[in-house]
This record gives C-alpha cells, structure tokens and sequence, in this order.
C-alpha cells in the first residue's frame, strides 16, 4: 500500500467514525418518564379504610425527532405500574393472578405553553403471576391522534398523568389517574372469584412528571423521518401491538427441560466455564466492578469519542497535506 | 385475723388431703404449663419474625428493582429482564443523599438435585460492605461451576458440601455445579424460607438474560431523605424501580408476623380453654369435697370459727393449689416449649427456629403463678359461698341431702336452653359474629345448667326400663336420680372438652365442605400452569411433559396472542383501544377441561368474549375490530360473567387476521381419585424446569386449604388431648371423694349382701353414665356451635355454608374420652370394692377425717 492509499484510508476511517458518532436527525428517540405516586388504596366496599401506598409509574414511548406544525401525532407507549411490596407480598400469599385495569389514565401534552390533557386508551394488563418481584404491571396505551397546530413552536412536552384530572374512586376529591386491581386464583378465589382492590393515585407535589420533550421546527426544516408519529417502546421489534408475538416466541429458545436439556452450547453452559476455560468466568461480587461485568460494559463518553473523531480527521488532513507535500519536493528534486 | 387463721385452716386441709391436693396442684400446672409454653413460644417466634424480616438489608436504605418480568411483546414472552448498566449505578451513586451502591444479579432457576427439583432463587455477592451472607461451611463460589446453597437449602435437599446439582432453564441450558458452600442466612426469614443460593455474576447474568445488574443496593448518608432520593432517581435515573428498604422489611414482618401470629393465636387460645378447664376442675373438685366435710365445718363453727374465716379458708386452700401448680407451670412450660420449638419449624410457613433463639418473658411469667392464684380464688367463690350456708347443728345432725327444687323451677332448664337455642339462630341469622359470640355463651351456661336436668330425666327413664332385671343399673339410676348434680359436677370439665372439641371439628369440616363445593362450581379448571399476561410462554415441551405426569388425564395449551381491539367507549364517543392477550380457543375444549362447568357452549367466530367487569372498554353489543398483522376483523363485544381470559375469540377469528397464538398457559384435568397433592407435586416439578411457571387452579387451592384445615385440626386435637386429660384428672378427683362421701351407703350395701365387685360395678356404671352424659352432651353442644359459627362466617363472607359434622371422628373421640375417664377413676374405684363395710361404717362415722 502506497503512502497515498493509506492517507486516504485514514482519512475515510476518520470520517466514518465521526459519521458514527454524530446522531442522525431522523432517528427516533425512546424515552421514559417515571415517578413514585401515593396511591390510597382498599378493598371494594371498604373504601372508608383507604390506606396510602407508594406505587412507581412509568411511561415508556417512542418520540419522534421532532415534529413540524400541522403534523399529525399519535403517540403511544407502555404503562407500567409497580405494586407496593406490602401489598404484593400478602397479594401473592393469597391470590395467583393480580390485574390492573383502569380507563381514566390521561396524559398532558403541552404545546406552546398550552397543556391538552388527552385521555389514554384503556389500560388492562392482563392476569399476572403475583410472585413476580417486582411486580409490574404493563399495558400498551396509547393517544388519540392530534395534530401539531400551525403556529407551534418550542417543544411539545409529554408528561405523566397530572394531579387533579379525574374523579377519585376512593373519595370525593380528584386525583391523577384511578385504578382498580383485580385478584384472583388461589386459596381466597375459593370464596371470592375475583376480589377488587381500588386505588386512586396522587402525584407528589412537584414532582418532575415530563417524559418527553419534542422539538417543533420551523415549517422550512426538514422533517422527521418518521413522519411526526411516535410508537409504542419496544427495544426490539415492530411498534404495532398488533403484531403476534409467536414470530419471535421461538428466537433464542433451546430446549424444553432444563433438566433433560443437553449441557452445550447454551448461554449458561458458556457462564459455567471453570476458571481458564473461557472469558466468561468470573467471581461473585458486585456485577458493575467484577471483571467479567467491566468487559462487558465500559462506556466511553461522546464528548471523547467526538474529540478522538476530529483529531482523527486532523491527522489525516495533516498527512494527507505533508505526504503531497513530500510528493511535490520529490518531483521537484527528479526533475531538478 | 381472718386471713392468718384462714391460712392456717387451708394448710391443715391440704395436709388431710394430699391424694387430692396433688391432684388438683397437676390440673393446674398441666392448664397453665399450656399457657406458659404458649406464651414463650409466641414470643420467640414474634422475636425472630422482628430480627429476621431486614436481615438482607441490614445495611441497606433502598433498591432500585429492574423489572423482571417479561414484556410479551419483546421476544414472544421469553424471559429478557432488564438490565442496570455499570454507568447506570455510578450515576445512582453520585445523586445527593447516597452514600455508598452496589449492584446485584438475581435470577430465577430450577434446581435438579437426584430426584427431586425446586424453583431456586439465585444471586451474586454485593460488595464487601453489603454482603450480608455467611459462610457456614465451605466458601462462596469463585469459579463459573460452583454454587453456594443456604444450610435450609442443603437440609431439605439432603446435599452436603461437595455435593453436585444441576442448574438451568429452558432458554439458556442446564449446568452441572459443585455445591462449594453452606450460606448461612442469618435467620432472615424470606431467604430462609426458599430454596436459595450464590453463584458467580456471569452465571446468574445468563439466568438472568441481563448484561449489567439487576438490583442496585444503595446506602444513604444519615439524614438523608430517602423519599427525596426515590424522586431524584425517578427523575435522573429512571431506569428500574426503586423502594425503601423499610417497605419491603415491613411487607415481611406483616407477611410472616401474621402468619405466626394467627398460629400463635390458635395455640394460646386452646392452651386458655386447657386453662378454664383447670379452674373448672379445681372448683368442682372442692365443691364435691365440700359434703363430706360437713362435719368438720360444723365442728369449727362451733368451736367458734367464723363464716367469714371459713369462707377464707376454701379460697385460700383453692389458691395455694393454685399458686404451686402455677409455680410448677413455669419450668414446665418453658421445657415443653423448648421440646416443640424445633417441631415448629415442619409446620407450613413457620420458619425454622433452633432452641438457642428461645425467648422465655420474664414479666408473663411472673404474671402466670399470680393469674393462677387468682384464679384460684376465684374459683373458690361457689364453694366458699356453700360453706358460708352451712348450719353447725343441722351438719352435726347429718342432715347432709341438698335441698331439692320447687316444683315450678323444675321447668326452668328447658326453657333456658330452649331460649338460648333460639337466640342463637337468631343470631345466626343476622350473622353478626358478635352477637353470635354472646348468645353462644350464653347457651352453654344454659345447657351446662341443664346436665343436671337431663340426667334426672334420662336416669328417670332408665330406672323405668330396668326395673328389677338389672339391680346394679337400677341402683345407679337411682342414684344419678337423686344427685344428679353430683353426676353434672362430675363431668363438667369433660364436658367443656368436649364441647371445645365438636366446635373445632365440625367448624373445619364444613370450611373443608364449604370450600370443596365451591371449588366444583369454579369455571376455571382444577390445574393451570403459566399465567396469560406478564410472564414468559411455556417452554417448548411443556404441554407434553404436564400430560406425562402421573393422575393428569387431559392437557389443554391455551393459546395466546398479543393484540388491539379498537372499539366505542361505554360512555361517549370516540375510540377505545385495549391492547392485551386475545385467546383462541374452541368451546368444546374449554368445556371438556372444566367438565362443562366453562360458562360458553359455543364461540361464535364474530364475536369477542370479554370478562364482565366494574370497567367494561366497549359498550355492550357494540362492534369491535380485532387488529391482526394480516389485517382486521369486526367483532361483536359481548361480557361474559367470570371469564378468565383478558379476551376470548374463535380461533377462526385469529386465523382471519392471521394470528396464531403462542401457549402462555396450560390447563390439567386430573383424573378421579387421583391423590391429588402426588399430582400436584409432579406438575409443580414441570412448572419450575418450564421456567418456575405459577400453578394454580381448585385443585391447588383446594390442597392448600385442606393443607391448613389439616394443620388447624391436628393443632386442636393435640391441644385438646391436654384438655381432655385435665379434665379427666378433674373427674377422677370428683369421683374419688364422692365415694368417700359415699362410705356408709356403700357400706350398707355390703352389709345387705353386696359384694364388693358388686360395689365397684355399681359405682363403675356411675362413672360411665356420667362420663357418656357429660361427653354426649358437650359434642352435641360443640356441634350446634360449629354450625352457628360456620353458618356466620359464610354470611359475613357472603357465601352459602355447607356445614359438615363428621360423625365417626367426633365419635371415636368421644369414645376415647370415655375410655380414658373410666381408667382414670380404676384406682378410686378399687378401693371401694376392697375397703370393708366395718371400715366403711367407722369412715362413715368419722366423716370429715383424714382424706
């Protein structure tokens, strides 16, 4: 390889890497917002004993880049809700199965200082085994679509449900969002099918509720490649719900009993590699300082990686510049 | 004064009775012996719920939890927890208020040792500062195939150090590991109750499917607002979720302190019916010795004793006994309680405690001689009360027979019990628990009223029957017709047994029926392994093995997909869009599992079946498109009551929209007469290697309630059995000095030619007639009880009662009550047949001598 093919083998390397490091305008953004909200809770029909619970919330979407005016919006995401562990722990001693239904989840959209609270789509998150620690659980909401308004600028701001939107179940005040928890299975299904725990949930006062903030460009910018729609998050896979989860229920599966399952090739077998025998060995302890975890997860800041990209560049323009410099004073020399 | 020659008077009694006096003194510290054991053993198990529900946090404020269970939309169910990266935990570490993080892996696995498997909670070592664990034996786990299993884990499993056992899941293998260590879980009650272990960080970052942690331990600087620092997570660092440790630690004490406090409830509150029971002994006891002590009450009046000293003297002579058995309950107790402490622990849901964790409260059992002194005076308030009516001269006479009632009083029992009987189910009807407590109360007072009544009436009818065929029977008809309170008095503490006795029976049996008749109207089927949201699918195989298990005659995979239905709300207009599990399922299969109790016959291919609900998505009726990723489909919405899917269509209808459904959950049909908990055990054993999948259904339930009515009735009947043998203790006192009371009409009898077989049969048939009488009417008594009880509960609960009385057991029990009494009262009753009439007449003329 000649000085000049290596000089702008570099030189496209330095280019690539500062290509890679630099974030692409149309890529969507996967955000989530959580907060702990008091939740006074109680059975159905002894309202009167409503005692507060912390409960965690989460909203996970997917935003896009940013959105232009007269855009059209339809943001969905996962709503997830932790049940407190003390109500868990006597929850799973009791009942199998709990779920979280609740059709008064709202979510505000401010734009241009202007807040819209929009009301989500219901929230049902099925039966789900109660020994889950933590249990969470997750529904898919989505936003009836709106369009970004022709005079829009700033950010649109997505936040958690607010304080004071909708009616308590519990009492005569109004809260952020109500829910009611359904229990069932087990030893006390025997005498009630399903037994109803209500909940009406508060956020705390001041409390950062944003989950997402989406730029408003000028009606000239360039669009988001997606259009201005958001998705459901999903680290992997398509955005529809719709779609069945079976086209990837076997992806990764090996086989069915652990006990009876052949001891190679399998994700453990490689954990289970003795001391010498692999790069995955490694010693109890803290994953985040034992060895094996530092391998796995060094990050580099994007402030050094875009620092290293342009020396990279530099250098090269540098090499490039010195090496036709050299070329000019090599003819010159040959041709006296 | 009265007092001091009170005391005096109550030695010299005890000294001339020692036979009884011993008697009584074991009735009492047997009664208070189970209310000492009680006691210490409720607040050793109380200590060790406080020192061992935040032993894992000892060092630790709060947690940030990833979420662990699985998104079905990502990756079809499988299990991919989510993960805290190392950046993740610095940036936790650096917000305000934090002094010190570390970070954990947690995983679920199955856990094959021989034969046998178990769900095993898995975990690596935080850092130094934050472990918690010890090492009992062995060390932890340095290399990828090695683990570390708590000494409960290594116990129930028959595993030692050096031991090798297999670890895995369906998605990432199974291993082979070499037990290197014995953890010792410094009597933390949540990982002393599970099967648990250390492994290295990649072994459980694989079982985990995470990269990074999964459990973030953080240490506050003091004063530090943990609340604030939940908060500056949320907003910082949103990334699991986080929860004060003292949440959690509170959510293990209530968890297991309610647990032991309601078994500790159980104990004590049978150990105070042993209680009762010795006080009734010990009254009853000193009431009957009263007749035959006429004489020298008499004697002592005369010689100037007042009624108020003699008064003293019974209470006092009542309260000594009490105060030395009380005294004697003490080590007693202590040393039963330290004999059963280790038995606790094979007990459902008790953790296992060792001997050294014993915790005797010094102020209760300071507390326990002086309640049985008290007591014990108490006690003595009828018998004191009979001795201050005694007539000096009318006993010196001999005048000894009890004044009989008036004829209009002879009615009065009856109508008592029969009043009482109606309020009862008055009370039952209004299903008050209260009202059901005092009318309950007041019915045995009555009928316990009413023994002697009945005996009159009973030995009435049987001096009619056998009159002049069977002189023996005759005779002690005649007697129990003549003192019949004597044959009451006798049998009163049996018959209290008895009726604590039928009230715990037949209130189990008929929560067992109650429960088992539910259970056979269930929709659901008797055994479903998975869950339909929030959990992996079964892993492949699964359905397969479930149908191999032994007593399983049918395995249904009930298929899921996630998808939207779209619709109009219930109120309003617009759109509503619910996102979940749609089942696809065929009618006949659903019918078949659940012997056509599920609620459809049929499943109409345009229609979506939803669960009613107290929050219905679509209004009734309405039309509804069913989202699919080869299209839609329109679909009538129709509530059905109690059914158990999130939503429920032909599998016609998902094919329309070419879904096809993913097995999340499976449902068994058992075969009859199958020993159920055999099967149960084998699907549990397929359920934790598919991915430690929950189990449930009637079948499980019902096993778990039977599991508890089996603990709760083994409890009362041991319980009980102390009772009953107090109170047999009690009858064999009260016939020994009835007989004694009896000596110059047993003497005569000899003297007209009895034999003394003959005597001993006589006061035999006594004994028996009394003891059949006093048990009968106490199991009767305790089964009207248990119906009003079980009746009452079903009403509070809302739910119709089935009530049971199991016949055989009740009689067995009472036969062996009867049979105990009868051996206990041999020796009183040898010594009537061998003691001479010329002996009889002198004890006779003497009465009131040494006893």
């Amino acid at each position: 390889m000649n000085r000049s093919r290596r000089a702008r083998l570099v030189l496209a390397l330095g280019l690539a890497a500062l290509a890679a490091s630099w974030p692409s305008p149309s890529a969507a953004e996967s955000v989530r917002g959580q907060l702990t909200y008091t939740c006074d809770a109680a059975a159905s029909g002894y309202e009167d004993q409503a005692e507060p619970y912390p409960f965690g919330v989460a909203l996970q979407m997917d935003v896009p880049e940013r959105v232009r005016p007269g855009d059209v919006l339809s943001l969905s995401g996962t709503l997830s809700v932790q049940f407190p562990e003390e109500l868990r722990s006597l929850a799973a001693d009791y009942f199998t199965y709990a779920q979280a239904v609740s059709d008064s989840v709202t979510i505000p959209v401010t734009i241009g200082g202007r807040t819209t609270v929009l009301k989500a789509s219901h929230f049902d998150s099925g039966k789900v085994a109660t020994k889950n620690q933590p249990l969470i659980l997750s529904s898919v909401v989505s936003l009836a679509p709106f369009t970004v308004p022709a005079g829009a600028d700033g950010d649109i701001v997505v936040e958690l449900p607010a304080n004071g939107t909708v009616p308590s179940n519990i009492d005569d005040s109004t809260v952020a969002f109500t829910a009611l928890a359904l229990l069932s299975g087990g030893v006390v299904a025997t005498f009630y099918s399903e037994y109803t725990y209500k909940a009406a949930c508060r956020a705390p006062d001041g409390a950062q509720r944003t989950v997402a903030k989406i730029p408003v460009a000028r009606p000239d910018a360039p669009s988001s490649e997606q259009g201005g729609s958001g998705g459901p998050a999903a680290p992997s896979g398509p955005a529809d719900p719709a779609t069945p989860a079976q086209q990837r229920s076997d992806s990764g599966a090996s086989t069915g009993d652990p006990a009876a399952a052949p001891a190679t090739d399998t994700p453990l077998a490689a954990a289970a590699m003795g001391p010498g025998e692999g790069p995955a060995a490694g010693v109890a302890g803290d994953p985040t300082t034992a060895p094996v975890a530092v391998e796995d997860g060094i990050r580099v800041p994007e402030w050094a990686v875009l620092l290293a990209a342009t020396g990279v560049v530099l250098a090269a323009v540098l090499l490039a510049g010195w090496s036709h410099h050299r070329v000019r004073v090599l003819r010159a020399t040959l041709e006296g | 004064v009265t007092t001091p020659v009170g005391l005096w008077l109550a030695g010299s009694q005890l000294r001339t009775s020692a036979r009884r006096s011993r008697g009584l003194v074991l009735a009492v510290a047997l009664g208070a012996a189970l209310v000492v054991a009680t006691t210490v053993l409720g607040s050793t198990m109380q200590r060790v719920v406080d020192g061992g529900a935040g032993v894992e946090y000892a060092n630790v404020d709060l947690v940030v939890r990833s979420e662990q269970g699985v998104d079905p939309r990502v990756d079809g169910g499988r299990n991919t927890g989510t993960s805290i990266s190392a950046a993740d935990v610095r940036r936790i570490s650096r917000l305000p208020g934090v002094d010190a993080a570390s970070s954990i892996v947690r995983a679920q696995a199955a856990l094959v040792a021989g034969d046998r498997v178990r769900g095993v909670l898995l975990e690596t070592l935080p850092s130094d500062e934050f472990v918690w664990q010890h090492v009992a034996d062995g060390r932890f786990p340095t290399s990828g195939d090695e683990v570390a299993l708590s000494r409960e884990t290594l116990d129930d499993l028959g595993l030692d150090v050096g031991d090798r056992v297999a670890l895995g899941l369906p998605e990432v293998g199974r291993e082979v590991f070499t037990v290197v260590g014995a953890v010792d879980v410094r009597g933390s009650l949540r990982y002393g109750a599970m099967t648990y272990g250390v492994v290295t960080v990649p072994v459980a970052q694989a079982l985990a499917a995470v990269e990074g942690a999964n459990e973030v331990q953080l240490r506050l600087v003091p004063g530090a607002d943990p609340h604030r620092v939940v908060d500056d997570i949320n907003a910082a660092v949103p990334v699991g979720w986080p929860q004060l440790t003292e949440e959690v630690v509170a959510a293990t004490d209530q968890l297991f302190g309610t647990g032991l406090g309601v078994l500790s409830g159980l104990l004590s509150g049978f150990a105070l019916v042993a209680a009762v029971i010795a006080a009734v002994v010990l009254s009853t006891v000193v009431s009957a010795s009263l007749p035959g002590r006429r004489r020298d009450l008499a004697l002592l009046r005369a010689l100037g004793a007042t009624r108020g000293q003699l008064r003293s003297m019974v209470a006092l002579e009542t309260g000594l006994l009490a105060l030395v058995g009380g005294l004697a309950a003490v080590p007693l107790g202590v040393g039963v309680a330290a004999a059963s402490l280790p038995l606790l622990g094979h007990l459902p849901g008790v953790p296992t405690i060792s001997r050294d964790l014993l915790h005797v409260p010094v102020p209760v059992l300071v507390a326990v001689p002086v309640a049985a002194l008290a007591v014990g005076v108490l006690a003595a308030v009828v018998p004191a009360w009979r001795v201050g009516r005694v007539s000096p001269a009318s006993a010196l006479r001999g005048d000894g027979a009890p004044p009989r009632g008036r004829g209009w009083t002879r009615g009065l029992p009856a109508l008592t019990v029969t009043s009482s009987l109606a309020a009862l189910v008055v009370a039952t009807r209004a299903g008050s628990p209260a009202l059901l407590a005092v009318a309950g109360l007041v019915l045995a007072v009555a009928w316990i009223a009413a023994t002697p009544s009945i005996c009159r009436v009973l030995a009435r009818a049987t001096v009619a029957v056998v009159r002049r065929r069977h002189p023996v029977a005759e005779l002690a008809a005649a007697q129990l017709l003549r003192f019949p309170g004597r044959a009451a008095s006798t049998g009163l503490a049996a018959t209290l047994a008895a009726t604590v006795l039928g009230l715990s029976w037949v209130t189990l049996a008929s929560l067992s029926s109650t429960t088992e008749e539910r259970s056979g109207v269930e929709v659901g089927p008797e055994v479903m392994v998975g869950a339909y949201a929030g959990g992996a699918a079964l892993a492949p195989g699964t359905v397969d093995r479930l149908a191999e298990v032994d007593g399983v005659s049918d395995v249904l995979a009930v298929d899921s997909t996630v998808a939207m239905l779209t619709g109009p709300p219930t109120e309003g207009a617009g759109t509503t869009r619910v996102s979940g599990n749609v089942t696809g399922a065929r009618a006949a299969d659903l019918a078949r599992l659940t012997d056509g109790r599920f609620p459809l016959q049929e499943l109409r291919a345009g229609t979506a079946y939803l669960p009613a609900s107290d929050l219905p998505p679509f209004a009734t009726g309405s039309t509804v498109t069913l989202r699919g990723p080869d299209g839609r489909k329109r679909l009538r919405a129709v509530y059905v009551d109690d059914l158990p899917f999130q939503a429920l269509v032909a599998p016609r209808a998902l094919a329309a929209v070419g879904a096809t459904g993913t097995a999340y959950a499976a449902w068994l049909d058992l075969e009859p007469g199958a020993d159920r908990a055999a099967v149960l055990d084998g699907v549990r054993a397929v359920a934790i290697t598919a991915g430690g999948q929950p189990v449930s259904g009637s079948a499980p339930a019902q096993a778990r309630v039977d599991g508890a009515i089996g603990l709760a009735r083994g409890l009362a009947t041991g319980m009980l059995a102390l009772s009953v043998l107090i109170a047999v203790v009690g009858a064999a006192l009260t016939v020994a000095t009835t007989v004694r009371e009896r000596s110059a009409e047993l003497a005569t009898l000899r003297m007209l030619g009895m034999d003394g077989a003959g005597v001993r049969r006589l006061v035999g048939v006594e004994t028996w007639a009394a003891g059949a009488l006093s048990t009968l009417l106490g199991l009767v008594l305790g089964s009207v009880l248990g119906w009003a009880v079980t009746v009452t509960a079903a009403d509070v609960l809302g739910i119709s009662a089935r009530v049971s009385v199991p016949y055989v057991p009740l009689l067995v029990l009472g036969l062996a009550q009867l049979v105990v009494l009868r051996v206990a009262v041999t020796g009183p009753l040898d010594r009537v047949s061998l003691i001479s009439p010329a002996d009889s007449l002198r004890e006779a003329a003497v009465a009131g001598g040494t006893r």
